[in-house]
């Protein structure tokens, strides 16, 4: 065989979604760059695993076992890039009824309700807002006003167009189109998850079984 | 005497050094000024809020130890109170983000669509609370 082996190029991704039985293939683990057009159809169906009910709710698929799939199907040189393993989270099919996600999501808007309203109460409390409050008003106004409402109300409303605006979520498109600083903080919980499972593939996924 | 003042002197004025840097620390810490910097596009301006917000500390400061009044209309005290409300809830929420709440939560509960209603319910929450603080008698005074 006095033929060139063929250069391969290919990217690995970091993230993909599947569901139970559906079979995970080359191309759907990795952006594939090479001379042939042929080749490259070839390998992005060749198929690496397929999901089965035991496998939990990820797979970790290394680099290896992809370029091993490759090379016993044809000799070539190939150059890996991106991470060193994709992370496959498989879907739920069989996830809770809408009606007990609903009492969920209502309970956790009256958990997070309650907490607000208690912990600014605290604040209040701990700081002495009362006394500063009073002391503002006998400042700028020269009367003594033991209930400076006047101040105390727009305060209050204050506090929640502080926080709405802070977050900069719900009228993020009209205000700007950075991400706000809850998505970037979910992104990096999100990236922290990810790198912590490719780290330690053994505790997430035992069945590492073969082909 | 005159020693006795100097020290006075010195002690306070270490003092003041003391709580000043410790309130820029904790401001700082929390990262609202450069997100407030962020949102209305003008991080080039960082430094006059940085030193308005000096202005502020110190001017109320004086005030208080020179026990001076105004006579402003009470009316003046609202938008005193909204500034001081948003600063207040910037500050929360800021918080609230940097000890990483909202994402586990949501994780966790699987709810990432509803974090808008979590959001919402958390302003309303403060905005409630506080509103109970101020109105409902016995919780001061």
């Amino acid at each position: 065989m006095g033929q060139k082996k063929p250069d391969i190029y290919l990217q690995q991704k970091r993230k993909i979604q599947f569901k139970v039985d559906d079979v995970i293939r080359v191309g759907d683990l990795m952006d594939i760059v090479c001379e042939d057009e042929n080749l490259k159809r070839n390998l992005q169906i060749l198929k690496i695993y397929k999901i089965n009910e035991n496998d939990g709710n990820r797979l970790v698929i290394s680099k290896l076992k992809v370029m091993n799939v490759i090379l016993e199907y044809i000799e070539a040189d190939l150059r890996v890039y991106g991470p060193d393993s994709t992370i496959v989270e498989i879907g739920n099919s069989s996830s809770t009824s809408s009606f007990w996600k609903g009492v969920m999501v209502f309970c956790v808007y009256v958990l997070v309700f309650i907490g607000a309203a208690m912990a600014i109460m605290n604040f209040h409390e701990d700081v002495s807002l009362y006394k500063a409050h009073e002391h503002i008003y006998k400042m700028f106004t020269g009367r003594e006003n033991a209930r400076p409402l006047v101040i105390q109300i727009p305060y209050s409303i204050g506090i929640g167009v502080g926080m709405i605006v802070f977050f900069n979520h719900i009228y993020k498109k009209k205000i700007n189109d950075e991400p706000s600083p809850l998505e970037l903080e979910m992104d990096n919980y999100q990236t922290e998850v990810d790198d912590y499972i490719r780290m330690h593939p053994e505790e997430t996924n035992q069945k590492e079984n073969s082909r | 005497m005159i020693w006795k003042s100097v020290c006075m002197a010195l002690i306070g004025f270490g003092h003041g050094i003391g709580v000043g840097t410790a309130t820029v620390a904790f401001v700082v810490a929390i990262g609202v000024f450069p997100r407030i910097a962020q949102f209305t596009k003008t991080t080039h301006l960082m430094r006059w809020y940085e030193s308005m917000a000096t202005c502020g500390a110190v001017f109320i400061t004086v005030m208080t130890v020179l026990n001076v009044s105004f006579h402003l209309p009470p009316l003046f005290l609202a938008v005193w109170g909204i500034f001081h409300g948003i600063f207040i809830g910037m500050l929360a929420a800021a918080l609230a983000e940097v000890i990483n709440i909202i994402p586990i939560l949501t994780r966790r509960l699987r709810m990432e669509e509803q974090v808008n209603g979590i959001l919402i319910a958390l302003a309303l929450g403060k905005i409630t609370g506080s509103l109970i603080f101020w109105l409902v008698p016995g919780f001061w005074e």
